[in-house]
């Protein structure tokens, strides 16, 4: 399937949107398709371990096939799809009252040896329980943009916020999580 | 989390500019007064350190669990499709093919023919009034239908007959069945992808 470099085709995304809005549910399991990682792994970045992402993952596809109907089409797929994953995240944690994340990142793909293999996956897991313990909306900010790539226009047209004001969040975000880091360096 | 540390280092430099230069990954990018200021060659080289297993974070392979999809198409998919078999007679049995796995794989093979943005092999509900049986079988025959949104300035009679190849041959190759006739409706033409 074509698409830019992050595989990404809002054209052909709004083309098999119509299709599902026409009651297409095949339309709508391509965009499934197509958009699962990325919205899997804003949850795993955002809420720091599997089984909470997955859950969400699946809330998140189930709410928006549902929402169809309701969708206005003033913004792209995708933008529409990001925003209700970020929302998803936020109250699934608000609900559960996570205060320590649990991560389990994945499998760690060297060659080293076991103690560095160990040291390795120590660093893995500070650096996804900072990210998970950044505040919330410094957080959302931080993976779209640093874990997704988007631009700072795409994440303040995600998030409602100003380019200005993502910029300064994002800045936040960094300095706590490097302040973080630090701390197990 | 405390935030800590000064703002600027002691050149003037901004913590945070140099901070955002290391996490856009552009601290090898110099400036000027970076190239010549020890203050922000040992920050820069400290902070791109301490950022590494962010790095590595963001650039490893997640793979998303199979049991995603399966929930989501099991929620969605409406209770009324009913499927229909292809047949393949062996001399130890039959083997049975859902019209469904027959439609899948026309669409996945459609979508990776050039040219071709998204394709469905099952556009319309069946309860319409005009159903569109997009992937019959009978017996060992397929007749598949598949509806394309496809890039602008393709020759379109000749993307339909490399569509129609490209989808013959992996019918018969992944079911075993025969595809007897394969319908493309290009339904829409998109701007080519920037």
């Amino acid at each position: 399937v074509s698409g830019d470099a992050a595989g990404r085709d809002p054209a052909a995304d709004t083309w098999l949107l119509d299709k599902a809005r026409g009651g297409s549910s095949e339309a709508f399991e391509v965009l499934v398709r197509r958009h699962r990682l990325a919205v899997y792994r804003i949850a795993l970045r955002m809420l720091g371990n599997r089984a909470d992402a997955e859950d969400v993952t699946q809330d998140v596809f189930i709410q928006a096939w549902t929402a169809l109907a309701g969708f206005a089409g003033r913004s792209s797929f995708s933008t529409w799809l990001y925003r209700i994953v970020v929302n998803r995240c936020l109250s699934h944690q608000r609900r559960h009252r996570v205060t320590e994340p649990m991560p389990d990142a994945e499998p760690a793909a060297t060659t080293a040896g076991p103690e560095q293999t160990t040291v390795d996956r120590q660093r893995a897991d500070a650096t996804i329980r900072a990210i998970a313990g950044l505040p919330p909306d410094l957080r959302a900010v931080f993976v779209l943009h640093q874990s997704e790539r988007l631009s700072y226009a795409e994440v303040a047209t995600i998030l409602t916020l100003s380019e200005a004001t993502v910029r300064g969040r994002l800045a936040r975000a960094r300095r706590m999580l490097l302040d973080e880091l630090k701390a197990w360096s | 989390m405390v935030m800590t540390g000064p703002d600027r280092l002691p050149c003037g430099a901004d913590v945070d500019d140099l901070i955002n230069q290391v996490a856009d990954g552009d601290a090898a990018h110099r400036t000027p007064h970076q190239d010549g200021c020890p203050h922000c060659q040992a920050a820069l080289a400290e902070y791109q350190r301490l950022w590494a297993p962010v790095q590595d974070l963001t650039e490893q392979h997640v793979a998303v669990p199979d049991g995603i999809l399966d929930h989501v198409i099991r929620a969605i998919r409406t209770a009324g499709e009913q499927a229909g078999y292809g047949l393949l007679r062996t001399p130890l049995g039959l083997t049975r093919i859902a019209d469904r796995v027959v439609a899948v794989t026309a669409r996945i093979s459609a979508e990776r023919v050039a040219g071709v943005r998204a394709a469905l092999a099952h556009e319309h509900p069946p309860s319409r009034e005009q159903p569109e049986a997009v992937a019959g079988v009978q017996g060992g025959s397929a007749a598949i239908r598949i509806t394309l949104a496809v890039t602008y300035g393709h020759d379109l009679v000749a993307l339909a007959d490399r569509i129609r190849a490209t989808v013959a041959a992996r019918i018969r190759t992944v079911t075993g069945l025969e595809p007897v006739e394969i319908t493309i409706i290009i339904d829409d033409v998109l701007e080519p992808l920037g």
